[in-house]
C-alpha cells in the first residue's frame, strides 16, 4: 500500500484487474473518454465561470433597468439580442448577471458543506465509539427528509436572502459528504499503517490530516461536482418558487417563473434560462464523470 | 412469519429516526427570527392575537416542555391547526394525498418503464455506440430543472399539440392516468438518469461475478443466463438505488404540484409558505419525511422478498 | 516450438489435446501473450494435474479449454480440441454443448460460484436440464441423486437450500455436482481445494478421485499447491509463464524433476524433513507477460542456466514419455539422481 495516497476505494483492487481483463484497447479508449468528457465539461463550466465574472464587462445592458414601454419586445429589436422581459429589462444582460448570482451562490454552497462533511465524517468515523453513533444517527434524520422540503422549509423559516440560501443548503447538504467521508475514514482507521503511525506515537491530528485526509478526498471531491449541478437546481428552483434571491437582482429560476405567463408567445424568456442551467449542469456533469473515471472512483 | 419479525425489527429501528425528524420539524419554528407570533401574524397583528397565538402554540413555557406537548399532540394524531385555513393539518393533507400519491406511484412506474431497458441496452454491449448513447442522454438529462421541463411540456403537448391536458387531476382512473401523465413524466426524467446509471453499474457488476461463468459451464442460454442470473441478482440493488432516489422524487411533486396546477401536498406546502402558515408548514414538512421513512420500510421489506441471504436477518 | 512425433499416434485416441496454445490480452501496443505455447493431453479415467505459480497462465488455459475466456483475451493461435469440438473455431451451438455435456467445470471460490438467489438443487437441476429433454420432475429426481453422491446426507431436504446456508465445502459439493449434472466427460477443476481448509480438501479431492473410478471420466487439475498434485494426479504438467515446462508422469516429475523450476518448486515446500534452512525460497520473480524473451522464461531465474538459455528454448522427450523444456536436463538429473531432492 505504497501509493495509498490514490487509493481511497477497496473496491479499487478489484475494479484495476477488471480493467485489465476487459480488453486493453477498451481500456485505452475509456481513458481518452473520460478525459474527452473531464475537458469538454471543464471548457463548458470555464466558460461560464468567465461569464459570471465578467458580467458586468460583456452585458450589454444594466439588468435591472426597467423600460415600461419596450416590454416583451422580440430578440434582436433595438440592441436586445434576446428580446426584453415584461418590464423592458434586457433578457440577454440578466441571463449573464443571472450566471454570477447562481453560480457564485452554488459555488459557496458546496464549500460549507464539503468542508463541514468531510471534517465531522472524518472524526467521526476515526475516532468511533458514541461520536460515530450519535453522527449516523443525525445522517439517518436528516435523510428522512426529502431534500427540497427541508430546503424549502429552511428558508422559509429563515426568510430569504443569500445568506439563507448558503445556510439552509448546508444544513441539508453536509450529511452526504459526512456519511462519505466517515465510511472511508473508518475503513482507512483499520488499516496497518495508520495502525503503525499510531503505535509510533504521532500525534492524532497529524495523523488525520496527514494520513487519513489524504486518502479519502478523492470520493468527496467527485461527489461535490455532481452536487454543485444539484445545488444550481435547487437555487433555482428556490427562485421558480419564489424564495430565491429577492428581486430585482436576476436569477434563472425567477426569470423562467416570470416567464411563465408569456409562454405562448414569447417561449424564449423561459427557454433561455432554461438552457442557461441546463448547459451549466451539463458542464458539471461532464466534470464530474470524467473526475470519476480519471481517479478510478466508483 | 418470518417477515413479520423482520417488519416489527424494522419499525423499532425508524423510532429514533422518527424522533429525530419530529425534534427537527419542532425546532424549526424556533429558526425564525424574532418571535415567530408576530412573523406569522404579519406587522399589523394586534397585542392580544399575539398574545393568543403565543398560548396556542405554548410559546411561554420551557423548550422540552413545549418538545414534549408537541410531541403528545401528535402521538394523538394531531398535526396542528392551520392559521390560513382554520382547519386541522392533518384533514388538509388527508385530503390532497390520493393526488401526491398517485404522482410519486405513476412516476415510480414510469421510472421502471424508462430505466429499465434503458440500462440493459446500455449495459449488452460497453463501450458500444448504444452504451455512449445512453450515457449522454443521461448526462444531459442530470442537468434538466424538474420545473423548466414541466412547463416545456405544457407548452408542447398541452398547449400546442393539445394531446393530453395541462393541468389537473382528471377524473376515474383513465382521467387521472391521463391527466396525471405529463407531471409524472416530469419527475421521472429527473431520476431516470441516475436509476439509470446505477442500474447499468450494477447489471455490469453482477454479469461479472463467479455464478455467471458457471452458469455458462454449465452451457445454458445466453437468454437464461442473462435473464434468471443476471437480472434476477440485479433485483435486490436496483431496490435500493430507487429507495436512495425516493427523497428525491418526493421532493420533486412540491414543484410538478405548482408547475401542474394539482392540489397535493406539495402544492399545499407551497400556499402555506406564501400564507406564512407556520403549523401547516411544519405539518407538511413532518408528513413528507413519514412518507419517507415509510417507503424505505417498504423497501427493505421488498429487498428481504427478493433476496434469500437477507431472510435470515 | 517444436511437436513430438513419438505422441502423434495417440492424438485420435485423446479427449483433451491442447497443442501450442496462444492466448493474447488487448490489441495494438501494450497488447501482451499471458499464454504462449501451453500444451496439454488428457484422456478418461486419468487426472492431469496442472501446476504452477499464480500468473503462470494456468487458469486462463482452462477457461479457454471450456471456451468461457474471460472478456478481452482471446485465441491467438494453436490448438483446443475437447470430445472433436475445435474451441476456438467453434459455432456458439456447439460451445453450449461443449459446455455441460462435454466438460464440467469446478471454480476456486465456491462462495461465489454459485448464484445466491437461486435454491442449490435448481441451479444443478438446470444444469441437468440444458442438455437433456428432462422434464422438471426427473431434472429434481436427478439433482438429489447427485446431493446425495456428494454426500449430502437427506438431499431432499436439502435441495431446498440457499448457497448461503451452507458451509465452504458443501457448497464445493454442490458446484461438482452442477459441473457433473450433464454427465461430462472432462471436469475440468480451477483450484477447487484453494478456499477449503485441510480436512475439507482432502475429502473433496477423495470425492474427485472416487468419480474419475465411478464415472470414467477425466480431470484436469489445475493447482498452485504441490501437496494436492501428489495426492491425486497421474500425470502433471509444469507451467511458467504461460509455457508448459515439463510434462510426465506425477511420481516421477515430482520425484526426479527434469525441469529446474519443477525442482525449485520441490525445494519450496515444506515437509516434515526439511528445516527452516533447507527451504529454499525461488531467488527473483516471476517475468510479467508484457515482456517475452525469445529464450527460456525461468532461466534469467535459474541457477542451471547459461547463455545459450536465453537465446532460445525447445521441448524434448525424455526417459518414460515425460517432456522437458530444459536444454540442460541431463545436468540437473546427474544432480538430483547424485544428491536427491
Amino acid at each position: 500500500m505504497s501509493d495509498g495516497a490514490l487509493n481511497p476505494s477497496a473496491e479499487l483492487p478489484r475494479a484495476r484487474r477488471a480493467a485489465v481483463g476487459r480488453s486493453l484497447g477498451g481500456a485505452v479508449r475509456k481513458r481518452i473518454g473520460a478525459n474527452a468528457s473531464l475537458t469538454l465539461g471543464c471548457v463548458i463550466f470555464g466558460t461560464m465561470l468567465l461569464i459570471a465574472a465578467l458580467a458586468s464587462v460583456i452585458a450589454p445592458f444594466n439588468p435591472d433597468t426597467q423600460d415600461i414601454p419596450h416590454a416583451l419586445t422580440a430578440p434582436g429589436v433595438e440592441g436586445h439580442l434576446l428580446g426584453t422581459d415584461q418590464l423592458g429589462r434586457d433578457v440577454l444582460s440578466r441571463l449573464l448577471y443571472g450566471a454570477r448570482i447562481d453560480i457564485f451562490i452554488a459555488c459557496g454552497s458546496v464549500l460549507f458543506p464539503f468542508a463541514i462533511g468531510l471534517i465531522v465524517g472524518m472524526l467521526a468515523g476515526y475516532r468511533g465509539g458514541w461520536v460515530d453513533s450519535v453522527l449516523v444517527g443525525i445522517i439517518d434524520i436528516v435523510f428522512a427528509f426529502p431534500a427540497l422540503v427541508l430546503l424549502v422549509a429552511l428558508v422559509f423559516v429563515l426568510g430569504p436572502g443569500i445568506g439563507t440560501i448558503v445556510i439552509a443548503i448546508t444544513l441539508t447538504d453536509w450529511v452526504s459528504y459526512a456519511q462519505l467521508s466517515r465510511t472511508s475514514s473508518r475503513r482507512e482507521g483499520t488499516q496497518e499503517y495508520i495502525l503503525a503511525a499510531r503505535t509510533g506515537g504521532i500525534p492524532t491530528r497529524r495523523i488525520l490530516f496527514r494520513h487519513v485526509l489524504p486518502n479519502i478526498i478523492v470520493q468527496p471531491i467527485v461527489l461535490a461536482t455532481s452536487d454543485a449541478l444539484l445545488i444550481i437546481i435547487a437555487i433555482t428552483t428556490l427562485g421558480f418558487l419564489g424564495l430565491g434571491v429577492p428581486p430585482p437582482a436576476p436569477d434563472w429560476g425567477t426569470m423562467i417563473s416570470e416567464a411563465q405567463p408569456y409562454l405562448n408567445v414569447q417561449w424564449w424568456l423561459a427557454v433561455a434560462p432554461g438552457v442557461a442551467i441546463i448547459i451549466t449542469g451539463l458542464g458539471l456533469s461532464l466534470i464530474g464523470d470524467g473526475l470519476a473515471a480519471k481517479l478510478d472512483v466508483r | 412469519m418470518a417477515y413479520a419479525g423482520f417488519l416489527i425489527r424494522r419499525l423499532l429501528q425508524a423510532i429514533p429516526v422518527i424522533f429525530g425528524v419530529t425534534f427537527i420539524v419542532f425546532w424549526l419554528i424556533h429558526l425564525v427570527p424574532g418571535d415567530p407570533a408576530r412573523t406569522a401574524l404579519g406587522l399589523h397583528a394586534t397585542p392580544a392575537a399575539i398574545a393568543k397565538l403565543h398560548q396556542e402554540w405554548g410559546l411561554d413555557s420551557s423548550l422540552p416542555a413545549q418538545y414534549l406537548n408537541y410531541l403528545g399532540r401528535l402521538v394523538t394524531g394531531n398535526l396542528g391547526t392551520s392559521l390560513r385555513y382554520q382547519e386541522s393539518a392533518g384533514t388538509l393533507i388527508l385530503e390532497r394525498l390520493p393526488v401526491t400519491l398517485w404522482l410519486i406511484v405513476y412516476s415510480t412506474v414510469l421510472v421502471a418503464i424508462f430505466a429499465v431497458p434503458l440500462a440493459l441496452l446500455a449495459a449488452s454491449r460497453p463501450g458500444a455506440l448504444r452504451d455512449r448513447l445512453v450515457s449522454i442522454i443521461s448526462v444531459a438529462g442530470l442537468g434538466i430543472p424538474g420545473f423548466w421541463l414541466g412547463l416545456i411540456l405544457i407548452q408542447y403537448f398541452a398547449i400546442e399539440a393539445r394531446v393530453l391536458p395541462a393541468a389537473g387531476f382528471g377524473s376515474g382512473f383513465t382521467g387521472h392516468l391521463e391527466s396525471m401523465f405529463l407531471p409524472s413524466l416530469t419527475i421521472a426524467i429527473g431520476i431516470i438518469p441516475m436509476v439509470v446509471r446505477s442500474l447499468r453499474a450494477e447489471v455490469l457488476r453482477t454479469a461479472d461475478l463467479d455464478f455467471v461463468v458457471t452458469a455458462r459451464s454449465k452451457g445454458l442460454s445466453e437468454r437464461r443466463i442473462r435473464w434468471r442470473h443476471v437480472l434476477r441478482n440485479a433485483l435486490p440493488p436496483s431496490v435500493t438505488i430507487l429507495m436512495v432516489n425516493v427523497g428525491f422524487l418526493i421532493g420533486s411533486t412540491i414543484v410538478v404540484e405548482l408547475v401542474f396546477s394539482l392540489g397535493g401536498i406539495g402544492s399545499l406546502m407551497i400556499n402555506a409558505i406564501n400564507g406564512r402558515d407556520f403549523p401547516l408548514v411544519q405539518a407538511v414538512t413532518l408528513f413528507f419525511a413519514f412518507m419517507v421513512i415509510f417507503t424505505n420500510i417498504l423497501g427493505d421489506l421488498l429487498q428481504a422478498l427478493l433476496d434469500p441471504r437477507l431472510e435470515a436477518r | 516450438m517444436s511437436v513430438l512425433t513419438s505422441e502423434s499416434g495417440a492424438e485420435g485416441r485423446d479427449l483433451l489435446v491442447v497443442r501450442d496454445l496462444r492466448l493474447g490480452v488487448g490489441e495494438g501496443e501494450g497488447s501482451f501473450e499471458p499464454v504462449v505455447g501451453a500444451a496439454l493431453r488428457a484422456d478418461r479415467g486419468e487426472v492431469v494435474g496442472v501446476v504452477g505459480e499464480s500468473g503462470s497462465g494456468k487458469s486462463l488455459m482452462l477457461r479457454a479449454i471450456a471456451g468461457l475466456l474471460p472478456p478481452g483475451v482471446d485465441y491467438r493461435g494453436g490448438e483446443v480440441t475437447v470430445g472433436g469440438i475445435d474451441v476456438p473455431h467453434a459455432k456458439p451451438a456447439d460451445l453450449h454443448r461443449l459446455r455441460g455435456e462435454t466438460v464440467g467445470m469446478i471454480f476456486q471460490e465456491p462462495m461465489t460460484a454459485l448464484n445466491p438467489t437461486m435454491r442449490i438443487g435448481t441451479q444443478i437441476a438446470e444444469a441437468a436440464r440444458a442438455h437433456r429433454d428432462l422434464g422438471r420432475g426427473e431434472a429434481k429426481a436427478r439433482a438429489i441423486d447427485l446431493l446425495g453422491r456428494m454426500g449430502f446426507t437427506e438431499p431432499a431436504r436439502q435441495y431446498r437450500l440457499y448457497p448461503h446456508e451452507l458451509s465452504g465445502g458443501m457448497r464445493q459439493r454442490v458446484v461438482i455436482a452442477i459441473a457433473l449434472a450433464g454427465e461430462p466427460a472432462l471436469l475440468l477443476c480451477d483450484e477447487p481445494t484453494t478456499a477449503l481448509d485441510a480436512t475439507v480438501t482432502m475429502r473433496v479431492l477423495d470425492l474427485i478421485v472416487g468419480l474419475v473410478s465411478d464415472l470414467d471420466i477425466g480431470v484436469v487439475l489445475v493447482t498452485h499447491d504441490l501437496g494436492v498434485a501428489a495426492r491425486i494426479c497421474d500425470r502433471i504438467v509444469v507451467m511458467y509463464a504461460g509455457r508448459m515446462l515439463e510434462e510426465g508422469p506425477a511420481d516421477k516429475v515430482l520425484r526426479r524433476p527434469r525441469h529446474p523450476y519443477t525442482l525449485a518448486l520441490l525445494r519450496a515446500v515444506p515437509t516434515r524433513e526439511t528445516t527452516i534452512e533447507e527451504l529454499r525460497a525461488i531467488p527473483g520473480t516471476p517475468p510479467v507477460p508484457q515482456e517475452q524473451l525469445p529464450g527460456c522464461p525461468f532461466a534469467p531465474r535459474c541457477e542451471f542456466a547459461e547463455d545459450a538459455c536465453l537465446r532460445e528454448v525447445r521441448t524434448v522427450a525424455i526417459e518414460d514419455g515425460r517432456t522437458t523444456a530444459c536444454r540442460r536436463h541431463e545436468v540437473l538429473a546427474k544432480m538430483v539422481e547424485g544428491a536427491g531432492v
